[in-house]
């Protein structure tokens, strides 16, 4: 019977785990994972993996797209405040031409007489004297009316 | 008020001999002084020998109106004429041949002031 020393003990684990890996291997042959250690029957790619140097381009590249939310987002309350102002210049332009619209129509409409250009020396010197005669006719009545 | 004012002004200043016409038979006809006031200094302020005719030979209108008031601004008006051919011929014309006594004796007084005045 040979003694088990420390060193004998552990080249039998050696030995043991040497079959249990060969036999793995031997199963998954196509498997490109080197130490053939599975977790829960799913492989882990090497890629799972993070390093704690890759650690530190992270946080740069978090700070880059929390301004790149700001950016976007105050971009996107610039577009929404230029279309509400768009807005209310085309109400304002809209208002502004119904106006001029309804106002031009009014003055279609109306008989617009100036009476002090009409009664003024210089365009009644301009009209018959017939005219003149009834007008003056008429201009004393309406004073004897009063 | 203003309105005939510019109406007859208008009429003093017409290029139609027809004016003075018109001038006659409303605006020397009416019944407010004003109106014929501002209807005789238009017809003196046209100057020609119908319109001087009307407001020196027409009893009851002009220098022989029975408003003083128009009297006075008729009369001021003549004297003020800056050519006094016509108004004289008239005035004598007036004096010789017209058949109402007082219209001649109107006249008669109104060339003697216009001879003393020139």
């Amino acid at each position: 019977m040979q003694k088990i020393t420390p060193l004998r003990s552990s080249l039998e684990a050696f030995k043991k785990f040497k079959t249990n890996r060969e036999n793995n291997i031997n199963a998954n042959g196509h498997s490109t994972n080197p130490f053939g250690i599975t977790f829960k029957g799913t492989v882990l790619q090497m890629d799972v993996f993070e390093s704690a140097s890759s650690k530190a381009p992270n946080v740069v590249k978090q700070k880059m797209q929390d301004a790149g939310k700001l950016l976007a987002s105050a971009w996107t309350t610039v577009i929404n405040r230029f279309s509400s102002i768009k807005q209310n210049i085309a109400d304002f332009a809209k208002n502004v031409k119904t106006s001029t619209k309804e106002f031009i129509e009014m003055l279609n409409t109306t008989n617009v007489e100036f009476d002090f250009s009409k009664y003024s020396v210089s365009s009644l010197a301009k009209r018959p004297v017939s005219e003149l005669g009834e007008m003056l006719s008429k201009e004393i009545s309406s004073l004897r009316i009063k | 008020m203003k309105k005939i004012k510019n109406i007859i002004e208008a009429l003093s200043i017409h290029e139609d001999s027809e004016a003075v016409k018109i001038l006659d038979e409303i605006g020397t006809n009416c019944e407010m002084d004003d109106v014929r006031e501002l209807t005789a200094k238009a017809l003196v302020k046209r100057n020609s020998e119908e319109s001087l005719k009307v407001v020196v030979a027409n009893k009851g209108k002009g220098i022989n109106d029975l408003s003083p008031k128009v009297v006075m601004t008729t009369i001021n008006e003549l004297l003020a004429l800056e050519d006094k051919e016509n108004i004289l011929k008239i005035l004598d014309e007036t004096i010789e041949e017209n058949e109402e006594q007082d219209v001649k004796d109107t006249a008669s007084s109104i060339r003697a002031l216009m001879s003393f005045a020139s």
